[in-house]
């Protein structure tokens, strides 16, 4: 008996010694998470430069701005908890849509309140929109979409500074699933406000794959590639604050007008604080 | 004991809402939704999905308020044939406000829709759906009647008046007899591959233009990008 309890007392010296006392663990507060309002934007421009196929460059600006209530609704027993984002307001604009348009469509993102479980290292599972009736078409945003792609997921470990993970996320689209593999590193470590801070960097990358149901086929010239940084506050589990910016280049066909647009170059830029 | 007290919550409210006079719009039920005369008008306030299997019936005479984010979704038959005398009506409940719209998604049976009066919706759908608008009024909507991939449909002595963009044709063969596109912003909007086969003597008075051809005006500029294509790739991301 002595034997085992020397065992056990050994390996748990080991365990600590082994981590260093510069690292940090990374977990959101899936058990006691207070309300927390999130301010998530995305701008989008996307462009099509003047070459031999084009005669005029051509381009597209659009912005959506969310305000949003994050809840904790449930805890579970495994660490993970389930979560709702609802929508509070919305605010759009767009250089190809009109003013009438830009209502309808803060209207319709206003009503994608969503859930999800998220896992304490920030993995999300079944993401859903609560309202079944919210049937999003070819041309509608997607709320949901947009918080899935800054979304970090963290180490399952202690980090420390300078440390990388990687992780592959699925984000649902309407009739298909994009896979995206993020990596991160811990860039520093701070105090501010009397809350401990990391301070994480985000690479990202993903294909566009053509949707075989759809007349307009999207596909991504090689990856699509995004970097960013994010806040996280280490002593409330939460995001505080991430910047991401994506670029790509799409080659769109036209089914029905049997016109092929090669070399959309496609510049996100999404942005996410949230507050107690 | 909380079921029966739900229940006569429930019973309670609809009993008031009806007295109030307006008819809560009732969810498929055994795959039915049938609106009655006697219960008109009734309110919808929020998106209502009709599955493939859902058949909507409405009978002459109904009157349906539209909430700010009212819509409708057909997937499934449809019967909303009202007479010339007691013609349906959806329209918004607040007229300062438009409603989503009414889409008709039901592909493989074709609809037929009589004597109907479409108000302030932001924008009515046909997607992949053949079908008949007989005597069908779309009024004061920004988009009247947005047909896209359709092989066949029929309007007859339809009207559309005050619309921002009366009928707008992607990849669609309409048929129009005797139907009259007039004060509206823009009467007949062509995308790629549309086709309209009718009186173009009635595609006439719109304010800003009859017809607009899409194709046409890119050309002139120089452009290629439909505004269907720049919505659809800012979908993806």
């Amino acid at each position: 008996m002595n034997f085992i309890k020397f065992c056990a007392t050994s390996a748990a010296l080991l365990l600590l010694c082994s981590c260093d006392k510069n690292d940090v663990v990374l977990a959101f507060n899936t058990q006691d998470a207070s309300l927390r309002t999130f301010y998530l934007e995305s701008s989008l421009n996307v462009l099509l430069p003047e070459d031999s196929a084009n005669a005029t460059p051509e381009s597209m600006q659009s912005h959506i701005k969310v305000r949003s209530t994050l809840n904790m609704l449930v805890p579970y027993d495994d660490g993970s908890a389930r979560f709702e984002m609802k929508v509070d307001s919305v605010e759009y604009t767009s250089d190809k849509r009109s003013v009438e348009e830009f209502r309808n469509i803060e209207k319709l993102v206003s009503v994608q309140h969503f859930q999800f479980k998220l896992a304490s290292d920030g993995t999300i599972s079944d993401p859903v929109v609560e309202d079944a009736e919210v049937r999003l078409g070819d041309d509608d945003i997607d709320l949901m979409k947009v918080f899935l792609k800054i979304q970090p997921v963290l180490p399952a470990k202690p980090v420390s500074i300078g440390e990388t993970w990687e992780r592959m996320v699925t984000i649902p689209g309407a009739n298909s699933i994009t896979t995206v593999y993020k990596s991160f590193t811990l860039e520093d470590v701070m105090i501010h406000d009397g809350a401990q801070i990391a301070k994480i960097g985000m690479n990202l990358k993903y294909k566009e794959e053509p949707d075989s149901t759809s007349d307009l086929h999207m596909e991504s010239q090689g990856f699509i590639v995004g970097s960013g940084s994010i806040l996280f506050d280490v002593s409330h589990g939460a995001v505080a604050s991430a910047n991401l910016e994506i670029n790509g280049d799409l080659n769109v066909k036209d089914l029905v007008a049997q016109d092929s647009i090669p070399n959309m170059h496609v510049i996100q830029k999404i942005k996410m604080r949230s507050e107690p | 004991m909380r079921r029966p007290q739900t229940l006569l919550a429930a019973s309670l409210l609809l009993v008031a809402t009806a007295i109030a006079g307006e008819m809560p719009f009732p969810q498929p039920e055994k795959g039915m939704v049938r609106l009655q005369a006697k219960d008109s008008p009734y309110i919808l306030e929020q998106g209502v999905v009709f599955s493939s299997t859902d058949t909507l019936y409405v009978e002459p005479g109904v009157t349906v308020f539209m909430g700010e984010y009212a819509k409708i979704m057909l997937r499934g038959p449809v019967r909303i044939q009202g007479t010339p005398e007691k013609p349906i009506t959806f329209r918004s409940a607040d007229s300062s406000e438009s409603w989503n719209g009414i889409h008709f998604v039901t592909s493989s049976k074709p609809f037929e829709v009589r004597n109907l009066v479409i108000e302030n919706a932001f924008r009515n759908t046909v997607f992949r759906t053949d079908g008949i608008f007989d005597k069908v009024k779309f009024v004061n909507n920004y988009y009247g009647l947005w047909v896209d991939e359709v092989s066949q449909m029929y309007l007859t002595d339809c009207e559309f008046s005050r619309n921002r963009f009366a009928l707008s044709l992607r990849a669609a063969n309409v048929t129009a007899n005797n139907t009259n596109i007039s004060n509206n912003v823009y009467g007949l909007y062509l995308e790629a591959k549309a086709k309209f086969n009718g009186d173009m003597a009635l595609v006439t008075n719109n304010l800003e233009a009859d017809v607009r051809n899409e194709s046409d005006e890119l050309a002139n500029k120089g452009k290629r990008v439909r505004r269907n294509i720049w919505q659809r790739v800012e979908a993806r991301f």
